[in-house]
């Protein structure tokens, strides 16, 4: 999504500083007609043609989970099967703000939004928190909006190695990291997964570190234990925001891995590696069993688990950065497909 | 939308459910209402209608006749629809189309329809075939952009006869099978999702044809579920037809109370039997036209014109004596296309009247030797001589007529001369007359008919048969072996059986032959069976036993075609041997 401007958030409501976290996007599948396009769709139409573009919709099935942390899950999104940039929500039990007009039907209870000729960004409000909805062209992205999120400052590389040396794929995240949860997730994993095999250090070098509280993942968690209780909440509604958006993204994961395409296994990866940033993050953040955040996780990871058809169609998986979780976490069930040989 | 259907995973997406919630929710509104536009989706329950009431004004009309609901699934996705297939539907932009395998099966559907239509007036809709389905209701991920599929089989099947029966398909009715061919109703995929569909969606329907071997899995499944319809198993395409349709072998439709529409199916009827063309169960255009014979009794003009289709439907359908009249039915401006019926009426029926018919004929076609009228009529005066056993001048008039229609790229009419000169050159048993037709019926089998032609299957068994007389059993067996015989009428498919036991005879495969002639005889058919008869026949003579009781049984049968093959002057063994050689059907 285009970044929105200051102006743009403000007219949403939306407070300064305050981090716009994905949750979850739908895109209409592809419908397997070769065409000619000859010009843009965005055909004037009046209000009783676009109704009746609804006699036939598909619903987006992603936001239902948000719905209901906005604590009004009879709230839908449907798309118009015909035109797929014409969206209807329902706004039982919410309130939307909205920077560009928005056609209500049935005595408001529901809106039109037809994004066929620009964007267009709404705020749903509901009485358990919020949200912001964006549709663009034919696709609809909605986000958690995490107020206060005070700017982190990612650590130096070298303040967590300290003359150790480590492979590209740990150090790179942290040097482009630039949100909350990504500077954390980097760090998180940079403490969990540094280990000398591989690298031009000794074992007997990194006992000693380790020995002495010196090693990679203690400056790790040195470092998350002085930022400051605004952080850390921060940190862990990001990291539910993720818990919830890995379980929506396993449907589409699903539907990609029967065609056992690279794409299809390329998307599992970087699906699976997404579940070990927020192993990081939950590694920093010390996880207790009855939280939101266990809750969060442990449901991600119940509902992974049950697909066990598609992992293993997609194994062996080889990656550098789930190999090395594979033999470091035994239990790690996210790195079985790389386990696999 | 293809064939493979996953079992699992039902949308819940429920017209049911929304319409027994306080309100219809707001984002499937539309679709409800679309739903409930349509007759099968208005419920029958009347809570629920009270409910969509709230949504639409009242219950919609119909179904109208050539209409059906159709339900598919999608194979890799969550998604299942409902469809109306409607014979006379104008393409629309809303509407899916049709794939291939689907258009094929509606090809298949128009082919089986004429041996399956209780009754029959008109063969125009089996040509105005249906090229896409409109949507009725949706549920799950996007959308449909083709149907393909075997297994609306059924139901275009339905929807098929009741155009061309002219009654509508009740809103209570659902199916979803495949039919074959040959009328035999297979089972399909998806089953349990296409059922969670209609008991959602389709609220009118209390009846679900499926294919019987799929019915106790069906009904467990209905029973488990709670669902409000009942699933009926059929295992022939007839017996679906009569389950739907039950009043349409004893009565007329209602659309022919309308003095109009009567009109209208009788000025059909007449071009049908007058043109004839491609009926597998004329027994089916002899009732219509029994029906509309009694509807215009007051009509002079009308009146004649239904008789006459009374009269040739009723040659066709039973192959017994049903002489057409020079004198009642030959006039106006199609007298030289009347005339061919009346004189091979008159050939059939071995009537007296023959011999002045040709004369009569002759004299018509005289006026107008080259026009297609004059062709046709030549065809039937050649079939006349044939059958008076004046198979010399049959052949050379047969030869003429065939060769006329061929230069003219005509080959659908050209078989029907073509077949009888095949009969008649072999019976004179001349080598040379003989070659020439066969390399005419070769030239005409190696050119592309359409696939309800029955055309071909005429010529081929004609070359079959002749093939056999002419002392050539094994390329008679490769005649007579070509497949897809099912689609070939049905009595000339048994017919051609028992050409196939005499040409095994010649080869000295005598237990084959016999066995073939015992499956003729089992066959559940009409009494006296005329085929099994002849069989019976063919059997005494190859084994050389006393013909005396096939004869007499074939002489009491008195099929058409039999006028001047037999008489009390000749043996019986003489007898025999003419009609296992000679008789033409």
């Amino acid at each position: 999504m285009k970044k929105l401007s200051p102006e743009e958030l403000a007219a949403l409501g939306v407070a300064p500083g305050a981090e716009l976290r994905l949750v979850g996007r739908d895109a209409p599948s592809d419908d397997r007609v070769g065409r000619g396009f000859a010009g843009s769709d965005a055909r004037a139409m009046s209000a009783e043609a676009r109704l009746a573009r609804f006699r036939s919709v598909t619903p987006v099935e992603g936001f239902r989970a948000t719905a209901a942390s906005l604590g009004a899950p009879a709230v839908e999104i449907t798309r118009a099967d015909g035109t797929p940039d014409l969206f209807m929500l329902s706004l039982e039990g919410i309130e939307v703000d909205h920077g560009a007009p928005v056609e209500r039907v049935y005595d408001g209870e529901a809106c039109i939004v037809d994004s066929r000729e620009g964007p267009v960004t709404l705020r749903a409000r509901g009485p358990a928190g919020d949200c912001l909805l964006r549709f663009e062209d034919d696709t609809v992205e909605w986000y958690d909006i995490v107020a206060n999120a005070a700017a982190l400052t990612a650590p130096a590389v070298e303040a967590l190695l300290s003359g150790f040396d480590a492979p590209a794929w740990m150090t790179a995240p942290l040097e482009t990291a630039r949100t909350t949860y990504a500077i954390c997730a980097a760090v998180g994993t940079l403490g969990r997964l540094w280990a000398p095999k591989g690298t031009a250090t000794s074992a007997s070098v990194a006992m000693q570190r380790l020995m002495a509280d010196d090693d990679p993942l203690a400056r790790a968690r040195r470092w998350f234990g002085a930022l400051d209780d605004a952080a850390r909440d921060a940190l862990t509604a990001l990291a539910i925001t993720e818990a919830r958006a890995l379980t929506d993204a396993l449907e589409g994961l699903r539907s990609q891995a029967i065609e056992a395409s690279s794409e299809a296994r390329d998307a599992a990866v970087a699906w699976l590696e997404r579940r070990d940033d927020l192993a990081s993050v939950t590694a920093l953040l010390g996880v207790k069993p009855g939280t939101s955040l266990s809750d969060a996780v442990s449901a991600l990871d119940r509902v992974a688990r049950a697909h066990a058809t598609m992992w293993r169609a997609l194994s062996p998986i080889r990656a550098p950065r789930l190999d090395a979780v594979s033999w470091q976490e035994p239990d790690a069930w996210w790195a079985e497909p790389a386990r696999t040989r | 939308m293809v064939g493979r259907a996953r079992e699992d995973a039902v949308t819940d997406a429920s017209l049911r459910a929304w319409l027994s919630a306080p309100r219809v929710p707001a984002s499937y509104r539309e679709a409800a209402r679309r739903a409930l536009s349509t007759p099968w989706c208005w419920p029958v329950d009347a809570t629920l209608a009270s409910a969509a009431t709230r949504l639409c004004a009242g219950p919609p009309e119909g179904p109208r006749a050539g209409e059906v609901l159709l339900v598919s699934v999608a194979a890799r996705e969550d998604r299942e629809a409902l469809w109306t297939l409607s014979w006379d539907a104008e393409p629309s932009t809303e509407a899916c189309p049709f794939g291939a395998t689907a258009q094929r099966g509606l090809r298949e559907v128009a082919s089986l329809a004429t041996a399956v239509s209780p009754h029959l007036h008109t063969l125009a809709p089996l040509a105005a075939r249906p090229t896409m389905a409109s949507p009725v209701f949706k549920r799950g991920r996007s959308h449909d952009v083709a149907l393909d599929d075997v297994s609306y089989g059924l139901s275009m099947l339905l929807a098929l006869v009741s155009r061309l029966t002219e009654r509508p398909v009740a809103a209570r009715f659902a199916a979803s099978a495949e039919v074959s061919p040959d009328g035999a109703i297979r089972g399909v995929a998806g089953l349990e999702r296409k059922l969670a569909l209609l008991a959602d969606a389709a609220l009118a329907v209390d009846m679900v044809l499926v294919a019987r071997e799929q019915r106790d899995a069906a009904a467990a499944l209905t029973a488990r579920r709670g669902w409000r319809f009942t699933v009926a198993g059929v295992s022939r395409a007839d017996e679906a037809i009569d389950a739907v349709f039950p009043e349409a072998r004893a009565r007329p439709p209602e659309a022919w109370r309308d003095e109009r529409s009567a009109r209208a199916a009788i000025e059909s009827l007449f071009e049908l039997c007058r043109d004839g063309g491609a009926v597998r169960d004329w027994s089916a255009v002899s009732r219509s036209a029994d029906w509309l014979t009694r509807a215009v009794s007051s009509d002079a003009r009308l009146g004649v014109r239904a008789r006459f289709a009374a009269k040739v439907a009723r040659r066709h359908a039973d192959r017994g004596d049903h002489e057409i009249p020079w004198g009642e039915f030959v006039r106006g401006r199609e007298a030289v296309t009347l005339a061919a019926h009346a004189v091979q009426a008159a050939a059939d029926a071995g009537s007296s009247v023959l011999t002045d018919y040709l004369d009569r004929a002759t004299a018509l076609i005289a006026e107008d030797p080259d026009s297609p009228e004059g062709l046709a009529l030549a065809g039937a005066v050649g079939r006349g001589l044939a059958a008076l056993r004046r198979y010399e001048e049959a052949a050379e008039t047969l030869r003429r007529v065939t060769r006329a229609w061929f230069d003219r790229g005509a080959w659908g009419e050209s078989s029907y001369p073509l077949s009888e000169w095949l009969r008649a050159s072999a019976i004179t048993g001349d080598r040379s007359r003989w070659s020439e037709a066969v390399e005419a019926a070769r030239h005409y089998l190696s050119t592309q008919r359409p696939p309800d032609d029955a055309g071909p299957w005429f010529v081929r068994f004609a070359l079959g048969r002749g093939l056999a007389l002419m002392g050539d059993p094994t390329a008679a067996l490769e005649a007579l072996d070509e497949p897809r015989w099912e689609r070939a009428p049905p009595w000339l498919s048994r017919t051609r059986r028992r050409w196939r036991a005499i040409a095994l005879d010649q080869l000295g495969r005598n237990d084959e032959a016999r066995a073939l002639r015992e499956t003729l005889a089992r066959e559940p058919r009409g009494s006296p069976d005329v085929v099994a008869l002849l069989a019976a026949t063919d059997e005494a003579l190859t084994e050389r036993q006393d013909p005396s009781y096939a004869i007499t049984a074939v002489r009491r049968a008195n099929p058409q075609g039999l006028g001047w093959l037999v008489d009390d002057a000749l043996t019986v063994e003489e007898q025999a041997r003419r009609v296992a050689t000679e008789y033409p059907y």
